[in-house]
């Protein structure tokens, strides 16, 4: 059965520190460590691509797993920051780049905040009706392309990292159970790339997160005939501090099982569950993690993965 | 639904903010006892889940105490 195996992350050296910047604003730091959560933003040199961001982290995946770039059948990129203008997608330039075999199905999806979720489905099933063994799913979005520095409402909140899941077909380490997915494209016009500019409706997307994503977590437990107390973990897209612990209060959760993680990442996108994942993988205890992943349409997805029993 | 100042009051009590209620009056500007701009976009998210309406963006500012809140609500 087709699954997770490994998840390997880049995040740039270069950081921004978040308190000195919300003086500027007039903000000061207890609105940085309790509200935002993120004390540093990572932002990739401007010489740096989405292309280059996504190498670096499929090489720090395949060192990880020791698979060999010859074994990988497809490759998805999730982005809505391409190299360039889109065109050529930008998974085409990191086969080159990173000389990847010809034989690969690479192709980009446009997704935002979802995109994690979303695209371990395309893969997987791209995988099972293409009969391939391995495939990588890449997340690579960097905001720093169009965040405006004068813009309080994004400036502080936008981190630049990607991230590289290897999913095999055989030894997978966590079975891809139920999910369910979202959108309402009402809310396109509160999250938008206005001429290179990111324009956020805060309040908007506030109560979008706050109403949506605990429908969506209680109708994914129903499904699986699950309750709260089945799941060791939750793992929120983190969009931010407050929003994720508006989700523990709105879903009365235990803190302690859902992890935040991005005091030195900030909102990374469609890479921030994957940036928590990564370790979570690792870790026996964590049997049933619930991932959630919301933003950018409106559009919203979660899904149920289960660690292989041995 | 008719607003009752103390339906209003449990949800602001409920919401988690950073209102000192030692200074809370129904007249009370919630900005000035405590409240961010994410304390009020919680206190009005709550305020539309249990009144079943929806407050456009530009009333926002106008909606900075419990006797403002029901006013609005009341019509």
């Amino acid at each position: 059965m087709i699954g997770i195996k490994e998840i390997a992350s880049y995040i740039p050296e270069r950081v921004r520190d978040n308190i000195q910047l919300a003086a500027k604003f007039g903000k000061g730091s207890d609105f940085i460590r309790e509200r935002i959560g993120a004390i540093y933003l990572p932002i990739k040199e401007p010489e740096m691509n989405t292309s280059d961001m996504a190498c670096r982290a499929i090489e720090n995946l395949l060192n990880k797993s020791g698979v060999g770039k010859d074994e990988i059948g497809c490759l998805v990129l999730c982005t809505q920051n391409p190299d360039g203008r889109g065109l050529p997608h930008t998974a085409a330039i990191v086969q080159e780049k990173l000389e990847l075999p010809r034989a690969l199905a690479a192709f980009d999806i446009s997704l935002g905040c979802s995109g994690y979720v979303y695209g371990i489905n395309i893969v997987k099933g791209f995988m099972d009706s293409a009969d391939l063994k391995i495939g990588v799913l890449v997340t690579s979005d960097p905001y720093s392309k169009i965040i405006d520095s004068k813009d309080p409402t994004t400036v502080m909140l936008f981190g630049d990292a990607a991230s590289a899941t290897l999913l095999v077909r055989e030894d997978s380490i966590l079975e891809i159970k139920k999910s369910l997915y979202g959108t309402d494209g009402r809310g396109s016009i509160h999250l938008i790339n206005d001429g290179g500019r990111l324009h956020m409706n805060g309040r908007q997307v506030f109560n979008f997160a706050a109403t949506t994503v605990p429908h969506l977590v209680e109708n994914l437990l129903d499904e699986e005939k699950m309750e709260i107390s089945d799941i060791d973990q939750f793992l929120f897209h983190q969009g931010s501090r407050y929003i994720v612990e508006t989700l523990i209060r709105r879903l009365k959760l235990d803190t302690k099982k859902v992890p935040l993680k991005m005091e030195k990442t900030g909102n990374t996108v469609s890479s921030s569950i994957p940036l928590i994942l990564e370790n979570s993988i690792q870790e026996p205890r964590v049997r049933n993690i619930l991932i959630a992943g919301f933003g950018v349409g409106w559009s919203w997805g979660g899904m149920i993965l289960t660690r292989k029993q041995k | 639904m008719k607003a009752d100042p103390e339906v209003i009051i449990r949800i602001i009590q409920e919401a988690n903010t950073k209102i000192d209620f030692d200074s809370f009056n129904e007249e009370a500007d919630l900005r000035d006892i405590g409240a961010d701009s994410l304390d009020m976009m919680t206190i009005i998210l709550e305020v539309q889940t249990k009144y079943d309406l929806e407050i456009p963006d530009e009333q926002i500012e106008n909606l900075t105490s419990v006797s403002k809140i029901c006013r609005y609500i009341n019509g």
